[in-house]
Protein backbone atom coordinates (compact mmCIF):
# COMPACT_ATOMS: atom_id res chain seq x y z
CA UNK A 1 0.00 0.00 0.00
CA UNK A 2 1.00 3.43 -0.35
CA UNK A 3 -1.45 5.15 1.62
CA UNK A 4 -4.74 4.49 2.79
CA UNK A 5 -7.82 6.19 5.00
CA UNK A 6 -10.58 4.43 7.38
CA UNK A 7 -13.18 5.65 9.37
CA UNK A 8 -15.44 3.66 11.60
CA UNK A 9 -18.19 5.68 12.91
CA UNK A 10 -20.85 4.03 15.35
CA UNK A 11 -23.99 5.44 15.65
CA UNK A 12 -25.75 5.93 19.53
CA UNK A 13 -26.41 2.68 21.45
CA UNK A 14 -24.89 0.33 18.40
CA UNK A 15 -22.86 -2.24 18.84
CA UNK A 16 -20.07 -3.33 16.17
CA UNK A 17 -16.91 -5.29 15.74
CA UNK A 18 -14.52 -4.74 12.69
CA UNK A 19 -11.96 -6.01 11.11
CA UNK A 20 -8.62 -4.04 9.55
CA UNK A 21 -6.16 -5.90 7.26
CA UNK A 22 -3.23 -3.89 6.05
CA UNK A 23 -0.25 -5.21 4.37
CA UNK A 24 2.89 -2.64 3.63
CA UNK A 25 4.92 -4.49 1.30
CA UNK A 26 6.22 -1.63 -0.59
CA UNK A 27 9.47 0.07 -0.41
CA UNK A 28 7.82 3.88 -0.88
CA UNK A 29 6.63 6.03 2.56
CA UNK A 30 3.44 5.01 2.79
CA UNK A 31 0.46 6.69 5.48
CA UNK A 32 -2.50 5.40 7.03
CA UNK A 33 -5.20 6.92 8.81
CA UNK A 34 -7.76 5.56 11.16
CA UNK A 35 -10.59 7.86 12.52
CA UNK A 36 -12.97 6.12 15.03
CA UNK A 37 -16.02 7.68 16.51
CA UNK A 38 -18.11 6.06 19.13
CA UNK A 39 -21.35 8.12 19.93
CA UNK A 40 -22.93 7.87 23.45
CA UNK A 41 -23.83 4.43 24.25
CA UNK A 42 -22.01 2.56 21.65
CA UNK A 43 -19.77 -0.42 21.66
CA UNK A 44 -16.94 -0.93 19.02
CA UNK A 45 -14.47 -4.27 18.87
CA UNK A 46 -11.77 -3.50 16.68
CA UNK A 47 -9.28 -5.62 15.23
CA UNK A 48 -6.05 -3.51 13.66
CA UNK A 49 -3.74 -5.86 11.88
CA UNK A 50 -0.95 -4.70 10.23
CA UNK A 51 1.76 -7.00 8.19
CA UNK A 52 4.80 -6.08 6.66
CA UNK A 53 7.30 -7.39 4.34
CA UNK A 54 10.20 -6.05 2.64
CA UNK A 55 11.79 -2.46 3.68
CA UNK A 56 8.79 -0.39 3.74
CA UNK A 57 8.18 2.68 5.73
CA UNK A 58 4.49 3.58 7.09
CA UNK A 59 3.03 6.58 9.16
CA UNK A 60 0.37 5.09 11.19
CA UNK A 61 -2.07 7.82 12.24
CA UNK A 62 -5.16 6.60 14.81
CA UNK A 63 -7.95 9.37 16.53
CA UNK A 64 -10.50 7.78 18.58
CA UNK A 65 -13.17 9.34 19.95
CA UNK A 66 -15.36 7.66 22.79
CA UNK A 67 -18.45 9.51 23.73
CA UNK A 68 -20.33 8.97 27.16
CA UNK A 69 -20.68 5.74 27.98
CA UNK A 70 -19.28 4.04 24.84
CA UNK A 71 -16.77 1.11 25.01
CA UNK A 72 -14.22 -0.06 22.85
CA UNK A 73 -11.95 -2.95 22.71
CA UNK A 74 -8.70 -2.70 20.17
CA UNK A 75 -6.27 -4.85 19.71
CA UNK A 76 -3.42 -3.51 17.14
CA UNK A 77 -1.07 -6.09 16.12
CA UNK A 78 2.22 -4.71 14.10
CA UNK A 79 4.13 -7.56 13.05
CA UNK A 80 6.91 -7.43 10.39
CA UNK A 81 9.39 -9.81 9.46
CA UNK A 82 11.69 -7.89 7.13
CA UNK A 83 13.15 -4.31 7.48
CA UNK A 84 10.37 -2.16 7.55
CA UNK A 85 9.44 0.75 10.14
CA UNK A 86 6.35 1.69 11.76
CA UNK A 87 5.78 4.92 12.81
CA UNK A 88 2.31 5.67 15.11
CA UNK A 89 0.82 8.74 16.14
CA UNK A 90 -2.10 7.54 17.96
CA UNK A 91 -4.80 9.84 19.72
CA UNK A 92 -7.51 8.43 22.44
CA UNK A 93 -10.38 10.78 23.90
CA UNK A 94 -13.14 9.22 26.90
CA UNK A 95 -16.22 10.85 27.33
CA UNK A 96 -18.31 10.65 30.85
CA UNK A 97 -18.11 7.27 31.81
CA UNK A 98 -16.37 5.74 28.86
CA UNK A 99 -14.37 2.79 28.55
CA UNK A 100 -11.45 2.15 26.30
CA UNK A 101 -9.25 -1.60 26.58
CA UNK A 102 -6.47 -0.93 24.10
CA UNK A 103 -4.06 -3.43 23.50
CA UNK A 104 -0.97 -3.13 21.53
CA UNK A 105 1.16 -6.12 19.94
CA UNK A 106 4.38 -5.23 17.92
CA UNK A 107 7.20 -8.26 16.99
CA UNK A 108 9.66 -5.09 17.00
CA UNK A 109 10.01 -3.96 13.09
CA UNK A 110 13.34 -2.16 12.02
CA UNK A 111 12.12 0.87 13.99
CA UNK A 112 8.56 0.91 15.28
CA UNK A 113 7.77 3.33 17.51
CA UNK A 114 4.25 4.31 18.81
CA UNK A 115 3.25 7.64 20.49
CA UNK A 116 0.03 7.13 22.33
CA UNK A 117 -1.82 10.49 23.75
CA UNK A 118 -5.00 9.57 25.93
CA UNK A 119 -7.33 12.46 27.39
CA UNK A 120 -9.45 11.14 30.00
CA UNK A 121 -12.30 14.13 29.29
CA UNK A 122 -15.25 12.43 31.02
CA UNK A 123 -16.12 11.97 34.50
CA UNK A 124 -15.24 8.33 35.79
CA UNK A 125 -14.01 7.49 32.32
CA UNK A 126 -11.84 4.28 32.04
CA UNK A 127 -8.51 2.94 30.07
CA UNK A 128 -6.94 -0.61 30.53
CA UNK A 129 -3.59 -0.53 28.28
CA UNK A 130 -1.56 -3.27 27.40
CA UNK A 131 1.55 -3.27 24.96
CA UNK A 132 3.70 -6.25 24.45
CA UNK A 133 6.62 -5.66 22.25
CA UNK A 134 9.12 -8.38 21.09
CA UNK A 135 12.41 -6.57 19.90
CA UNK A 136 13.68 -9.18 17.58
CA UNK A 137 17.59 -9.28 16.89
CA UNK A 138 19.16 -5.43 16.49
CA UNK A 139 15.58 -4.02 16.12
CA UNK A 140 14.03 -0.73 17.76
CA UNK A 141 10.85 -0.45 19.50
CA UNK A 142 10.13 2.74 21.63
CA UNK A 143 6.94 3.77 23.00
CA UNK A 144 5.76 6.94 24.21
CA UNK A 145 2.91 7.47 26.43
CA UNK A 146 0.47 10.00 28.00
CA UNK A 147 -2.01 9.24 30.23
CA UNK A 148 -3.89 12.01 30.74
CA UNK A 149 -6.45 12.52 33.76
CA UNK A 150 -8.46 15.75 32.79
CA UNK A 151 -11.95 14.68 34.50
CA UNK A 152 -13.06 13.43 38.08
CA UNK A 153 -13.23 9.79 39.05
CA UNK A 154 -11.15 8.36 36.29
CA UNK A 155 -8.95 5.64 36.15
CA UNK A 156 -6.40 4.23 33.93
CA UNK A 157 -4.10 1.24 34.20
CA UNK A 158 -1.22 0.49 32.17
CA UNK A 159 1.38 -2.26 31.39
CA UNK A 160 3.76 -2.81 28.83
CA UNK A 161 6.22 -5.10 28.32
CA UNK A 162 9.02 -5.60 26.41
CA UNK A 163 11.49 -8.95 24.95
CA UNK A 164 14.72 -7.36 23.83
CA UNK A 165 16.89 -10.09 21.88
CA UNK A 166 20.65 -9.68 20.90
CA UNK A 167 21.29 -5.80 20.18
CA UNK A 168 17.54 -4.98 20.53
CA UNK A 169 17.04 -1.35 21.40
CA UNK A 170 13.71 -0.39 23.62
CA UNK A 171 12.93 2.52 24.65
CA UNK A 172 9.67 3.74 27.11
CA UNK A 173 8.55 6.73 28.40
CA UNK A 174 5.22 6.86 29.87
CA UNK A 175 3.50 9.34 31.87
CA UNK A 176 0.28 9.67 33.89
CA UNK A 177 -1.13 13.38 33.97
CA UNK A 178 -3.02 13.98 36.41
CA UNK A 179 -4.80 17.69 36.12
CA UNK A 180 -6.44 20.19 38.51
CA UNK A 181 -9.58 18.48 37.26
CA UNK A 182 -8.38 14.92 37.59
CA UNK A 183 -9.12 14.73 41.73
CA UNK A 184 -10.34 11.06 42.42
CA UNK A 185 -8.13 9.72 40.07
CA UNK A 186 -6.75 6.17 40.31
CA UNK A 187 -3.80 5.29 38.00
CA UNK A 188 -1.60 2.59 37.36
CA UNK A 189 1.50 2.81 35.27
CA UNK A 190 4.89 -0.39 34.74
CA UNK A 191 7.01 -1.22 32.59
CA UNK A 192 8.96 -4.97 33.07
CA UNK A 193 11.18 -5.67 30.41
CA UNK A 194 13.11 -8.62 29.60
CA UNK A 195 16.72 -9.17 28.01
CA UNK A 196 17.87 -11.91 26.25
CA UNK A 197 20.75 -10.73 25.59
CA UNK A 198 23.66 -9.11 27.01
CA UNK A 199 23.71 -6.76 23.94
CA UNK A 200 19.96 -5.86 24.37
CA UNK A 201 19.77 -2.40 25.53
CA UNK A 202 16.54 -0.83 27.52
CA UNK A 203 15.70 2.89 28.32
CA UNK A 204 12.45 3.35 30.60
CA UNK A 205 11.12 6.75 32.32
CA UNK A 206 7.74 5.68 34.34
CA UNK A 207 6.88 9.55 35.42
CA UNK A 208 4.47 11.29 37.29
CA UNK A 209 3.07 14.96 37.31
CA UNK A 210 -0.31 15.21 39.37
CA UNK A 211 -1.85 18.55 39.89
CA UNK A 212 -4.54 17.52 42.01
CA UNK A 213 -4.89 16.67 45.25
CA UNK A 214 -6.96 13.50 45.88
CA UNK A 215 -5.55 10.74 43.88
CA UNK A 216 -4.25 7.48 43.75
CA UNK A 217 -1.53 6.61 41.37
CA UNK A 218 1.44 4.21 41.30
CA UNK A 219 4.11 3.80 38.48
CA UNK A 220 7.34 1.18 38.14
CA UNK A 221 9.37 0.01 35.67
CA UNK A 222 11.86 -2.84 35.68
CA UNK A 223 15.04 -4.63 34.17
CA UNK A 224 16.25 -7.88 33.64
CA UNK A 225 17.28 -11.08 32.66
CA UNK A 226 15.20 -14.36 32.80
CA UNK A 227 15.43 -15.86 36.27
CA UNK A 228 18.03 -18.39 36.18
CA UNK A 229 16.68 -20.52 38.79
CA UNK A 230 13.28 -21.00 36.76
CA UNK A 231 15.83 -21.65 33.58
CA UNK A 232 17.71 -24.63 35.58
CA UNK A 233 14.63 -26.02 36.98
CA UNK A 234 12.95 -26.54 33.21
CA UNK A 235 16.09 -27.51 32.26
CA UNK A 236 16.49 -30.14 35.17
CA UNK A 237 13.85 -31.87 34.06
CA UNK A 238 15.11 -32.79 30.34
CA UNK A 239 14.21 -29.20 27.97
CA UNK A 240 16.71 -28.12 25.99
CA UNK A 241 18.01 -24.76 26.81
CA UNK A 242 16.62 -22.86 23.99
CA UNK A 243 12.81 -24.70 24.52
CA UNK A 244 13.06 -23.46 28.41
CA UNK A 245 14.08 -20.00 27.53
CA UNK A 246 11.16 -20.00 25.15
CA UNK A 247 9.06 -21.37 27.74
CA UNK A 248 9.92 -18.35 30.23
CA UNK A 249 9.59 -15.83 27.69
CA UNK A 250 5.86 -16.81 26.82
CA UNK A 251 5.15 -16.86 30.86
CA UNK A 252 6.38 -13.27 30.86
CA UNK A 253 4.31 -12.11 27.94
CA UNK A 254 1.58 -14.14 28.69
CA UNK A 255 -0.29 -11.75 31.10
CA UNK A 256 -0.75 -9.66 27.89
CA UNK A 257 -0.57 -12.47 25.13
CA UNK A 258 -3.49 -14.87 26.97
CA UNK A 259 -5.76 -12.13 26.93
CA UNK A 260 -6.60 -10.46 24.01
CA UNK A 261 -9.67 -12.31 23.49
CA UNK A 262 -10.23 -11.43 19.37
CA UNK A 263 -9.78 -14.70 17.44
CA UNK A 264 -7.92 -13.12 14.26
CA UNK A 265 -5.47 -10.65 16.84
CA UNK A 266 -4.58 -13.58 19.04
CA UNK A 267 -3.84 -15.67 15.84
CA UNK A 268 -1.82 -13.39 14.19
CA UNK A 269 0.16 -12.77 17.61
CA UNK A 270 0.64 -16.50 17.99
CA UNK A 271 1.91 -17.32 14.85
CA UNK A 272 4.37 -13.91 15.72
CA UNK A 273 5.38 -15.31 19.04
CA UNK A 274 6.22 -18.62 17.15
CA UNK A 275 8.52 -17.08 14.82
CA UNK A 276 10.20 -14.67 17.04
CA UNK A 277 11.11 -17.65 19.92
CA UNK A 278 11.44 -20.58 17.38
CA UNK A 279 8.87 -22.36 19.17
CA UNK A 280 5.53 -24.18 19.14
CA UNK A 281 2.73 -22.63 20.33
CA UNK A 282 1.79 -24.26 23.37
CA UNK A 283 -1.25 -26.69 23.38
CA UNK A 284 -3.78 -25.43 25.68
CA UNK A 285 -4.86 -28.74 27.39
CA UNK A 286 -6.88 -29.31 30.94
CA UNK A 287 -6.54 -31.44 33.52
CA UNK B 1 27.74 -57.31 42.89
CA UNK B 2 25.80 -54.79 40.26
CA UNK B 3 28.06 -52.06 39.14
CA UNK B 4 27.30 -48.83 39.96
CA UNK B 5 24.95 -46.42 38.92
CA UNK B 6 26.24 -43.32 40.27
CA UNK B 7 29.62 -43.88 40.83
CA UNK B 8 31.47 -40.47 42.47
CA UNK B 9 34.71 -40.25 43.33
CA UNK B 10 36.52 -37.73 44.86
CA UNK B 11 34.51 -35.20 44.25
CA UNK B 12 35.18 -30.92 44.72
CA UNK B 13 33.22 -28.94 44.50
CA UNK B 14 33.14 -24.83 45.01
CA UNK B 15 30.57 -22.16 44.82
CA UNK B 16 31.77 -18.98 44.25
CA UNK B 17 35.35 -20.06 45.22
CA UNK B 18 34.08 -21.46 48.35
CA UNK B 19 35.02 -24.92 48.80
CA UNK B 20 32.02 -26.77 49.72
CA UNK B 21 32.85 -30.82 48.64
CA UNK B 22 36.09 -31.69 49.53
CA UNK B 23 36.87 -35.03 47.66
CA UNK B 24 33.37 -37.21 48.04
CA UNK B 25 32.89 -40.39 47.12
CA UNK B 26 29.71 -42.46 46.69
CA UNK B 27 28.51 -45.53 44.99
CA UNK B 28 24.55 -46.32 44.40
CA UNK B 29 23.84 -49.11 42.60
CA UNK B 30 20.54 -50.23 40.95
CA UNK B 31 17.56 -50.72 43.36
CA UNK B 32 19.39 -48.87 45.98
CA UNK B 33 18.04 -46.27 48.47
CA UNK B 34 20.88 -43.89 50.49
CA UNK B 35 20.61 -41.55 52.61
CA UNK B 36 22.24 -38.62 53.35
CA UNK B 37 22.18 -36.85 56.40
CA UNK B 38 24.68 -34.49 57.70
CA UNK B 39 24.14 -30.82 59.75
CA UNK B 40 23.50 -27.21 58.06
CA UNK B 41 26.30 -26.50 55.53
CA UNK B 42 27.92 -30.14 55.21
CA UNK B 43 27.59 -29.48 51.39
CA UNK B 44 24.37 -32.19 50.99
CA UNK B 45 22.31 -29.50 48.42
CA UNK B 46 25.50 -28.61 46.78
CA UNK B 47 26.31 -32.34 46.00
CA UNK B 48 22.62 -32.22 44.41
CA UNK B 49 22.68 -29.52 42.85
CA UNK B 50 26.15 -30.06 41.37
CA UNK B 51 25.23 -33.60 39.71
CA UNK B 52 21.93 -31.88 38.38
CA UNK B 53 24.30 -29.31 36.29
CA UNK B 54 23.52 -25.90 37.87
CA UNK B 55 25.78 -23.28 36.50
CA UNK B 56 28.15 -21.48 39.53
CA UNK B 57 28.67 -25.09 41.05
CA UNK B 58 32.15 -25.46 40.11
CA UNK B 59 33.56 -28.95 40.04
CA UNK B 60 37.24 -28.41 40.30
CA UNK B 61 38.21 -32.00 40.84
CA UNK B 62 37.01 -35.83 40.70
CA UNK B 63 34.85 -37.69 38.78
CA UNK B 64 30.73 -38.74 38.38
CA UNK B 65 29.53 -41.70 36.48
CA UNK B 66 26.06 -42.55 35.66
CA UNK B 67 25.89 -45.67 34.06
CA UNK B 68 29.10 -45.91 33.27
CA UNK B 69 29.08 -42.23 30.86
CA UNK B 70 30.34 -38.88 32.65
CA UNK B 71 27.85 -36.95 33.93
CA UNK B 72 30.19 -33.62 34.35
CA UNK B 73 30.32 -33.51 30.77
CA UNK B 74 26.33 -33.42 30.40
CA UNK B 75 24.57 -30.05 30.28
CA UNK B 76 21.38 -30.08 32.86
CA UNK B 77 19.22 -31.02 29.50
CA UNK B 78 20.82 -34.25 29.42
CA UNK B 79 21.90 -35.25 32.44
CA UNK B 80 17.83 -35.52 33.16
CA UNK B 81 17.61 -37.21 29.55
CA UNK B 82 19.76 -39.59 30.73
CA UNK B 83 17.80 -40.96 34.13
CA UNK B 84 18.69 -38.20 36.72
CA UNK B 85 16.04 -36.14 38.39
CA UNK B 86 16.99 -33.47 41.27
CA UNK B 87 13.77 -33.14 43.48
CA UNK B 88 14.18 -29.36 44.76
CA UNK B 89 14.28 -28.10 48.25
CA UNK B 90 12.38 -25.33 47.30
CA UNK B 91 10.67 -25.87 44.04
CA UNK B 92 10.46 -23.01 41.94
CA UNK B 93 7.29 -20.94 40.93
CA UNK B 94 6.80 -20.30 37.52
CA UNK B 95 3.61 -18.52 36.76
CA UNK B 96 2.25 -18.56 33.35
CA UNK B 97 4.44 -21.87 32.23
CA UNK B 98 1.41 -24.70 32.77
CA UNK B 99 2.20 -27.50 34.64
CA UNK B 100 0.72 -29.91 32.70
CA UNK B 101 1.98 -28.22 29.16
CA UNK B 102 5.69 -28.09 31.40
CA UNK B 103 5.55 -31.75 32.20
CA UNK B 104 4.61 -33.13 28.87
CA UNK B 105 7.15 -31.04 27.72
CA UNK B 106 9.52 -32.34 29.50
CA UNK B 107 7.99 -35.99 29.34
CA UNK B 108 8.17 -35.68 25.49
CA UNK B 109 11.92 -34.19 25.31
CA UNK B 110 13.48 -36.96 27.39
CA UNK B 111 11.04 -39.30 25.26
CA UNK B 112 12.58 -38.30 22.05
CA UNK B 113 16.45 -38.11 23.42
CA UNK B 114 15.71 -42.18 24.04
CA UNK B 115 14.30 -42.05 20.47
CA UNK B 116 11.16 -42.99 21.64
CA UNK B 117 7.81 -41.71 19.99
CA UNK B 118 5.84 -38.70 22.11
CA UNK B 119 2.78 -39.15 24.31
CA UNK B 120 0.02 -37.83 23.05
CA UNK B 121 -1.55 -35.26 25.04
CA UNK B 122 -5.00 -37.88 25.92
CA UNK B 123 -2.90 -40.37 27.30
CA UNK B 124 -0.46 -38.21 28.79
CA UNK B 125 -3.34 -36.23 30.69
CA UNK B 126 -5.16 -39.93 31.59
CA UNK B 127 -1.30 -40.92 33.43
CA UNK B 128 -0.90 -36.74 35.20
CA UNK B 129 -4.61 -37.38 36.44
CA UNK B 130 -3.97 -40.94 37.88
CA UNK B 131 -0.80 -40.03 39.44
CA UNK B 132 -2.10 -36.78 41.05
CA UNK B 133 -5.04 -39.05 42.51
CA UNK B 134 -2.56 -41.59 44.12
CA UNK B 135 -0.69 -38.15 45.54
CA UNK B 136 -4.00 -36.76 46.86
CA UNK B 137 -3.31 -33.69 44.68
CA UNK B 138 -5.97 -31.34 44.09
CA UNK B 139 -6.77 -31.64 40.29
CA UNK B 140 -6.98 -28.31 39.85
CA UNK B 141 -3.33 -27.54 40.61
CA UNK B 142 -2.33 -29.79 37.60
CA UNK B 143 -3.75 -26.19 35.33
CA UNK B 144 -2.49 -23.95 37.04
CA UNK B 145 1.21 -22.08 36.12
CA UNK B 146 4.15 -24.88 37.47
CA UNK B 147 4.05 -24.48 41.40
CA UNK B 148 2.29 -20.99 41.04
CA UNK B 149 0.52 -20.19 44.41
CA UNK B 150 1.06 -24.45 45.97
CA UNK B 151 1.53 -24.36 49.60
CA UNK B 152 4.67 -25.92 50.67
CA UNK B 153 3.71 -29.53 50.83
CA UNK B 154 1.68 -29.49 47.65
CA UNK B 155 5.26 -27.88 45.83
CA UNK B 156 6.44 -31.71 47.14
CA UNK B 157 3.90 -33.22 46.37
CA UNK B 158 4.28 -31.76 42.85
CA UNK B 159 8.14 -32.94 42.72
CA UNK B 160 7.01 -36.26 43.26
CA UNK B 161 4.34 -36.04 40.07
CA UNK B 162 7.32 -35.30 38.05
CA UNK B 163 9.29 -37.98 39.69
CA UNK B 164 6.43 -40.40 39.25
CA UNK B 165 5.63 -39.63 35.55
CA UNK B 166 8.89 -39.05 34.47
CA UNK B 167 10.28 -42.53 35.93
CA UNK B 168 13.79 -41.42 36.35
CA UNK B 169 16.50 -44.13 37.03
CA UNK B 170 18.38 -41.96 39.05
CA UNK B 171 16.25 -39.59 41.94
CA UNK B 172 18.04 -36.76 44.37
CA UNK B 173 15.40 -36.06 46.64
CA UNK B 174 16.67 -32.86 48.21
CA UNK B 175 14.97 -32.58 51.55
CA UNK B 176 11.65 -33.36 49.92
CA UNK B 177 10.33 -34.77 53.10
CA UNK B 178 11.11 -31.19 54.83
CA UNK B 179 7.79 -29.11 56.21
CA UNK B 180 5.59 -31.62 54.90
CA UNK B 181 2.72 -33.07 57.80
CA UNK B 182 2.74 -36.66 58.94
CA UNK B 183 0.17 -37.56 55.97
CA UNK B 184 1.52 -35.66 53.22
CA UNK B 185 4.95 -37.28 54.10
CA UNK B 186 3.05 -40.70 53.84
CA UNK B 187 1.58 -39.73 50.45
CA UNK B 188 5.56 -38.27 49.06
CA UNK B 189 7.26 -41.54 51.04
CA UNK B 190 4.10 -44.02 49.00
CA UNK B 191 5.26 -42.48 45.81
CA UNK B 192 8.65 -43.00 46.22
CA UNK B 193 8.34 -46.72 46.96
CA UNK B 194 6.03 -47.21 44.56
CA UNK B 195 9.14 -46.65 42.07
CA UNK B 196 11.40 -49.17 43.96
CA UNK B 197 12.18 -51.55 41.73
CA UNK B 198 15.68 -53.05 40.97
CA UNK B 199 16.48 -50.85 38.42
CA UNK B 200 16.07 -47.49 39.72
CA UNK B 201 17.94 -46.22 42.28
CA UNK B 202 17.21 -43.02 45.28
CA UNK B 203 19.82 -40.53 47.02
CA UNK B 204 17.66 -38.99 49.90
CA UNK B 205 18.73 -36.47 51.35
CA UNK B 206 16.89 -35.33 54.75
CA UNK B 207 17.50 -34.24 58.17
CA UNK B 208 14.79 -36.43 59.66
CA UNK B 209 14.32 -39.80 60.64
CA UNK B 210 10.54 -40.00 59.52
CA UNK B 211 10.65 -40.34 55.93
CA UNK B 212 13.64 -43.15 56.15
CA UNK B 213 10.96 -44.94 58.64
CA UNK B 214 9.17 -45.13 55.96
CA UNK B 215 11.58 -45.59 53.25
CA UNK B 216 14.35 -47.83 54.63
CA UNK B 217 17.38 -47.32 52.69
CA UNK B 218 19.21 -49.20 51.91
CA UNK B 219 22.98 -47.09 53.46
CA UNK B 220 22.89 -44.10 55.39
CA UNK B 221 25.80 -41.76 54.90
CA UNK B 222 27.24 -38.84 57.40
CA UNK B 223 28.27 -35.93 55.35
CA UNK B 224 30.19 -32.96 57.41
CA UNK B 225 32.66 -30.62 56.17
CA UNK B 226 32.37 -32.00 52.28
CA UNK B 227 33.27 -35.39 52.70
CA UNK B 228 31.11 -38.61 53.82
CA UNK B 229 32.51 -38.64 57.46
CA UNK B 230 30.40 -42.02 57.90
CA UNK B 231 28.24 -44.50 56.65
CA UNK B 232 26.31 -47.62 57.39
CA UNK B 233 22.66 -49.46 57.68
CA UNK B 234 19.69 -47.80 58.91
CA UNK B 235 21.21 -48.34 62.47
CA UNK B 236 22.95 -45.31 62.33
CA UNK B 237 20.18 -43.32 61.51
CA UNK B 238 18.74 -44.32 65.24
CA UNK B 239 22.13 -43.64 66.57
CA UNK B 240 22.42 -39.94 64.53
CA UNK B 241 18.77 -39.16 66.37
CA UNK B 242 20.23 -40.19 69.96
CA UNK B 243 23.94 -38.86 69.63
CA UNK B 244 23.67 -35.87 66.92
CA UNK B 245 26.43 -34.72 64.28
CA UNK B 246 28.45 -33.36 67.27
CA UNK B 247 31.14 -36.03 66.90
CA UNK B 248 31.38 -35.23 63.23
CA UNK B 249 31.82 -31.70 63.34
CA UNK B 250 34.54 -32.09 65.52
CA UNK B 251 36.44 -34.62 63.53
CA UNK B 252 35.71 -32.28 59.97
CA UNK B 253 36.99 -29.14 61.89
Amino acid sequence: MSGGASEIFVPSGEQRAETLRIDHGSRDLASYSLRVQLEAGSSLKLQELHRGAGRFSTRIKVKAELGPDAKMRHVAVLDDAGEGRYDNHREARLGDRARLDYVRIGSGAARDVEVLRTRMEGARSRLRHQALMMVERGRLAELDLELAHLARNAESESLCRCVLGERGEGRFAGKILISTDGNGADARLRNDNLLLHESAHMETRPELEVYADEVQCAHGAATGALDEAALFYLMSRGLPAARAQAMLVRAFVSRISNGIGLEEAEGMTGDMLARVLNDDPPESFTA
Amino acid sequence: MNPPLLDIRGLKVQVENKKILRGLSLAVRPGEVHAIMGPNGSGKSTLAQALAGRDGYAVTDGSVLIDNEDLLRMNAEERACKGLFLGFQYPIEIPGVSNMYFLRSAVNAQRKASGQEELDAAAFLRQARKVAARLRLKPELLNRGVNEGFSGGEKKRNEILQLAILKPRLAVLDETDSGLDIDALKVVASGIEALRDGKRAFVLITHYERILNLVSPDRVHVLAGGRIARSGNAELVRELEASGYEAFLKQAA
